[in-house]
């Protein structure tokens, strides 16, 4: 995307903003500080016990604030045979489709439902409106997905899920945000619709498009949901799902007395831990990329340029 | 907020997901986790399959008719196959099965799998579902008839009845009586097990067996126990009372009891096992008697007096379990079966780990009887299906249960020597890396479509089966059923759940001291009218009709 | 599309208007009414567009809703669809009979939803506002990427460190018995509960929640700012008069939606916390219908219960959009 409206902005960042009185600048530094903290002092626990020896993680009962002996026994265990590296292949995959599938759907809706007085825009809105409300149960779409031949198909992962009404309502808010001069004037220069929607609209809501992506992307690789119902095949499974089978795994603990060895496993904690640590890596990856387009301005760059 | 949205539709999937953890641990349980098991109100009439015990391999101490199971201090040497065919003709098999473990990798790419479906004679695909996830999988694979051929039943399904006769397959023909023994290894399971898949006068299940082994007892840390010179074994209330004194040390940190054991309070107390039934076949339940007040008295003073981790009534067991593993609690109520993982929290611990089981005390001194745990996991079904797809679907069953001490259960549970596991000097199995990932570490989900009786045999532990095998020595003889094992109530089934919930909550009231236990009168009439009263009319009705 | 084109079309967006004003959002002209067929000829690009949207829609929201039917049924999930037996209204028995367990249900959802929309909604407002108003934009991007964290922890993970910090054995309270002092009720005090639930809600999703309103804010016009600066604003009238009104519409528009759900307080959270406090003050309206419900299979009386709540919903909806109209906004749909 645009990179030059980012260099050119950077040097004009601090016009709306005289600098405050130092009294001012000092409460807003304590309140970030202590709600940083307040999230970080848990994460660097998670991150401490997942790396935590099984002797450490024993005497503290589960939760490890600062790795004595760092052990990386809890990753080599959850990757070991490879479920845990197919299922990663799976979510990225269910993700970048998912993703793409949900912005493309929702942004071309949401631009029909932002165009007032078009045929049938208000029945559409409505309907999209009430299916906030209503929800429909767990067995009747399990019926839909399985008529539709859908059952143990990664579409399956997708297409239920792929419209999020709450997504396209807040598209469809930011569009109608664009000047209806601007694309008035397009139209009356004889521009299409998927043509202004292309040139004119896009262009203008990098922001939010940014956002309701990262809002598809992550609902994506969250869900378990949908491979739970829908697939048979464990082979297709996602990773969510996958890691689900190691945190929820205490339900009977009468099946581990058979289990021999288990005690070379690292500790239920750690592997939970770990687990929390690798699926939100990908995240903290792709995060810094999409954070660019709306932690700051995106008109205030073209006009500075 | 936002993406929350995303998931609106999914509700009611994550809620059971959500509530099934809680369900696990938790409230401090009013009942024991009985879940409702099988017969019904139509019970009568069927004959069980009867019981032909397997000779083929002998216990280092043979189970009792009592119920003590068969121990063994080592794997039996020199495993030798207990069949000569393939079970299966070669056609695919599907089933559904929860799993409890780190998933497996799928058939593709696993040896293990592969091997299994060798040794069967035909493609067994599963369709493994996290156990949590299970009744919801269960429901909606219901629905739209996705169960497959053989899978394990939900037994919390509140239209469970119905749903086997309208649905599954009658095993009557098939295992009643002298017909079972075409499946030698079904033969060997025991009578009591049996007594669950009936429902509505026919066979329509089989058991997962845990015979006793699914009764809860109290577990001590012994070495914490002799590190403050304290008796782990107290005979009376006042004495356990003391014991727990002695053993808590609030100020570092460390609680006598994980959680408040109501379970083993009542037995304490002497209480029915849930139910209790009379010779004229009137059945109480626990808690109506007043002995329950009592056991809620005791509870209550035990966390009046900071004896119990203060943190216990919304852990979940396996966070209660962890404090056992890490001290901060020396006194754990769990089944016979938590044995192994009661050392797995504690191992990387102190060197002179270990784990007691103590003999519940009573009133009297005398040990208090104990209450018998549900003598099934859960059952599994077959869809319905031609006769000689039923047989052969059996025949693959048969060799699922095969028991220890036979080639068949030997890779069952731990794959082939010297790819997934190994043997140590003691002749047991050690599982390999790769043991642990493609056989689930001994727990394959097949265990959840059949398994054999359960022994007790502690890989690598032979000291464990002789703790326990002394334990049980004095205590399964006391034993007391709960008398609706083996009944259905349709009440039970819709109201129960709510019930347990309302009473749970009222006695957790109670221990915390928000409320009196004079007040416990009320939730008692409060439960008889708001189901109790017909729920023990259908279990009274079901009994007459067995006892007939 | 060429990079020259959309910043030129951007500098236009920008000298025209500000983003989200009111103006912008007014309805097109009146136009002369058309057959509908030449109005269908007249919008099929939009109709195209709107297509998939609509497919989507239909095939999995509303295909399955239909089978809201089995809230008039005693539904067994092993018949088809439609073949259990009907029962009429009895399932909605449970909101209508006036029973004392249900009503304290309602009334500790309505409480929570009432906390929640004073003092959650407005959180991730005044954090996004905060961190706008930093001055680097390296510590802002990176304060950010910090506080969103918390909102991929499930609940369960929430829950426990919570515990871990301020449980009977936690670190707050193992300090205080080290120092022989008395500990602190938190978790597990009915008194307390709901401000629990709140700052848990609060840690957990409030960074998430600014992502939405750091988009409204980056698309204001700078140069209202600047602008402002000339008629001698002060920082406070400038987020009075520029700020606020940039991010008003998306505000309202989330605010509406958020009391379309007035009757959904966290499920999961709650029901992972009722055994210590008691269902008195824990049990709100999902839970309830989960324990007296789904539990005994009772798949209708979920239904009816959600066919409730989305009638209600429907009702704050349209009442509260209503209300933002004659405020002159324009809401979630203009009437």
């Amino acid at each position: 995307m645009t990179t030059s409206t980012g260099r050119a902005q950077r040097g004009s960042r601090h016009l709306p903003i005289d600098a405050p009185p130092l009294s001012m600048r000092a409460l807003k530094a304590i309140v970030l500080i202590v709600l940083c903290a307040a999230v970080i002092l848990p994460f660097v626990g998670i991150i401490s016990t997942s790396l935590a020896d099984r002797a450490q993680v024993t005497a503290s009962g589960g939760f490890v604030l600062l790795p004595t002996n760092v052990s990386l026994d809890s990753y080599r265990t959850i990757f070991a045979g490879g479920v845990v590296s197919r299922a990663l292949m799976v979510s990225l995959g269910v993700t970048i489709v998912g993703t793409a599938v949900s912005l493309a759907v929702s942004t071309l809706f949401a631009y029909a439902l932002s165009r007032q007085g078009s045929f049938g825009q208000k029945p559409m809105l409505m309907l999209l409106l009430l299916s906030l409300l209503f929800s429909p149960g767990l067995i009747p779409s399990y019926l839909v997905v399985k008529e539709l031949g859908l059952l143990d198909s990664y579409w399956a992962l997708i297409l239920p899920t792929a419209l999020s009404a709450f997504n396209v309502i807040v598209l469809r808010a930011f569009f109608m945000g664009i000047p209806a001069e601007l694309i008035d004037s397009a139209r009356i220069d004889g521009a299409g619709h998927l043509m202004v929607f292309a040139r004119i609209v896009l262009p203008l809501s990098k922001a939010v498009l940014a956002v309701i992506g990262l809002f598809y992307a992550v609902g994506y690789w969250n869900s378990f949901f949908n491979a739970l119902i829908y697939l048979n095949d464990t082979a297709k499974w996602p990773l969510q799902l996958v890691l689900r089978t190691y945190v929820v795994n205490n339900t009977e603990i009468a099946a581990t007395d058979l289990g021999s060895g288990s005690e070379n496993l690292p500790p239920q904690a750690s592997i939970q831990m770990a687990i929390l640590v690798v699926t939100i890596v990908p995240i903290l990856i792709v995060y810094p990329f999409l954070q660019r387009h709306f932690a700051k301005g995106v008109l205030t760059g073209a006009v500075k340029g | 907020m936002s993406d929350s949205l995303l998931d609106r539709r999914t509700f009611l999937g994550a809620g059971l997901g959500a509530a099934a953890i809680v369900a696990v641990g938790s409230m401090a349980s009013c009942s024991t986790p009985t879940a409702p098991t099988g017969g019904s109100v139509a019970g009568a009439g069927v004959e069980l399959p009867s019981y032909i015990r397997f000779a083929g391999v002998t216990a280092d101490i043979p189970g009792t008719d009592a119920g003590i199971p068969d121990t063994f201090f080592a794997y039996p040497a020199n495993p030798q196959p207990a069949t000569t065919e393939l079970p299966a003709d070669g056609s695919a098999i599907r089933g559904s099965v929860p799993i409890n473990k780190a998933v497996p990798p799928s058939m593709d790419r696993n040896s293990y799998w592969q091997e299994l479906n060798a040794r069967i004679g035909s493609d067994l695909s599963l369709t493994i579902t996290p156990g949590a996830d299970f009744a919801q999988r269960f429901a909606t694979a219901v629905a739209g008839d996705g169960l497959g051929d053989v899978f394990t039943v939900d037994l919390g399904f509140a239209q469970l009845p119905q749903f086997l006769e309208t649905q599954c397959q009658d095993l009557t023909e098939y295992l009643a009586g002298d017909a079972v023994a075409d499946y030698p290894f079904l033969a060997n399971l025991p009578t009591d097990s049996w007594r669950g898949t009936v429902f509505n006068g026919a066979i329509y299940g089989l058991p997962i067996t845990r015979g006793v082994q699914s009764s809860v007892l109290l577990y001590t840390r012994r070495d914490l126990f002799e590190a403050r010179g304290v008796d782990p074994q107290p005979t009376t209330i006042d004495e356990f009372l003391q014991t727990c004194q002695a053993m808590t040390d609030v100020r570092s940190n460390v609680w006598a009891l994980t959680a408040v054991p109501m379970s083993m309070l009542q037995q304490m107390y002497g209480l029915p096992n849930t139910w209790g039934v009379d010779e004229a076949g009137v059945f109480t339940h626990a808690l109506e008697t007043d002995g329950y007040k009592d056991a809620l008295e005791l509870g209550r003073r035990l966390i009046a007096d900071e004896l119990v981790h203060p943190d216990s009534v919304d852990a979940s067991t396996a966070d209660q379990k962890l404090w056992f593993g890490a001290g901060s609690g020396a006194i754990h109520q769990d089944t016979y079966s938590g044995m192994g993982s009661m050392y797995e929290v504690g191992s990387g611990g102190p060197e002179n780990y270990a784990v007691g089981l103590m003999v519940t005390p009573s009133e009297s001194g005398e040990p208090a009887p104990l209450w018998l745990g549900n003598p099934n996991n859960t059952i599994s079904a077959l869809k319905q299906a031609d006769e000689s797809r039923i047989r052969m679907l059996l025949e693959v069953l048969n060799w699922l249960a095969a028991p220890i001490g036979t080639a068949e259960h030997m890779f069952r549970k731990y794959g082939v020597e010297g790819v997934h596991h190994e043997l140590d000097d003691n002749g047991d199995p050690v599982m390999t890396p790769l043991g642990d990932s493609e056989a689930s570490g001994g727990t394959f989900p097949i265990e959840y479509l059949i398994d054999g009786p359960r022994p007790s045999y502690y890989p690598g532990r032979p000291h464990v089966a002789q703790d326990i095998y002394d334990h049980m020595e004095v205590v399964i003889p006391t034993g007391v059923r709960n008398p609706t094992v083996g009944l259905y109530s349709t009440t039970q089934g819709t109201n129960g759940g709510r019930l347990t919930t309302m009473a749970n909550d009222a006695a957790n009231a109670i221990l915390l001291g928000r409320e009196p236990v004079s007040s416990w009168d009320e939730v008692a009439t409060d439960w008889r009218s708001g189901g109790g009263d017909t729920i023990r009319a259908e279990y009274e009705e079901a009994y007459a009709q067995t006892q007939a | 599309m060429s990079r020259t084109d959309s910043a030129s079309t951007a500098s236009i967006a920008v000298s025209a208007s500000p983003t989200l004003s009111r103006a912008a959002l007014e309805a097109p002209p009146p136009r002369r009414r058309l057959a509908w067929h030449a109005r269908i000829a007249r919008d099929r690009a939009l109709l195209l567009m709107a297509a998939p949207g609509m497919l989507l829609l239909l095939l999995f929201q509303y295909l399955p809703l239909a089978g809201n039917i089995i809230a008039f049924q005693n539904y067994l999930p092993f018949l088809p669809l439609g073949q259990s037996p009907w029962v009429g209204l009895e399932n909605f028995t449970v909101i209508v009979n006036g029973d004392p367990a249900f009503l304290n249900a309602l009334r500790n959802t309505l409480v929570l939803t009432l906390v929640q929309v004073v003092l959650v909604f407005p959180a991730p407002i005044a954090l996004a506002l905060l961190m706008n108003s930093m001055l680097s934009e390296r510590l802002k991007r990176a304060v950010q990427s910090v506080l969103y964290l918390p909102h991929f922890l499930s609940w369960v993970i929430v829950v426990a460190i919570f515990q871990q910090v301020l449980g009977g054995s936690g670190m707050l309270n193992s300090f205080l018995r080290s120092q022989g002092a008395e500990t602190l009720s938190i978790i597990g005090n009915p008194d307390l509960f709901v401000a629990l639930l709140t700052s848990q809600v609060m840690w957990k999703d409030t960074g998430w929640a600014t992502i939405l309103f750091l988009a409204a804010l980056s698309q204001i016009d700078t140069s209202l700012y600047e602008a402002a600066k000339v008629d001698g604003a002060s920082r406070m009238r400038q987020v009075w008069h520029v700020t606020l009104p940039g991010i008003r519409a998306v505000v309202i528009l989330l605010l509406i939606l958020r009391l379309g759900d007035s009757l959904t307080v966290g499920f999961e959270q709650i029901i992972l916390q009722q055994g210590g406090v008691g269902l008195a003050a824990s049990e709100v309206l999902d839970t309830y219908v989960y324990n007296n419900g789904i539990v005994g299979g009772q798949w209708g009386v979920a239904a009816a219960v959600g066919l409730v709540k989305g009638l209600v919903g429907v009702a704050l909806v349209v009442g509260a959009n209503k209300i933002a109209h004659l405020l002159g906004e324009n809401g979630v749909y203009r009437s």
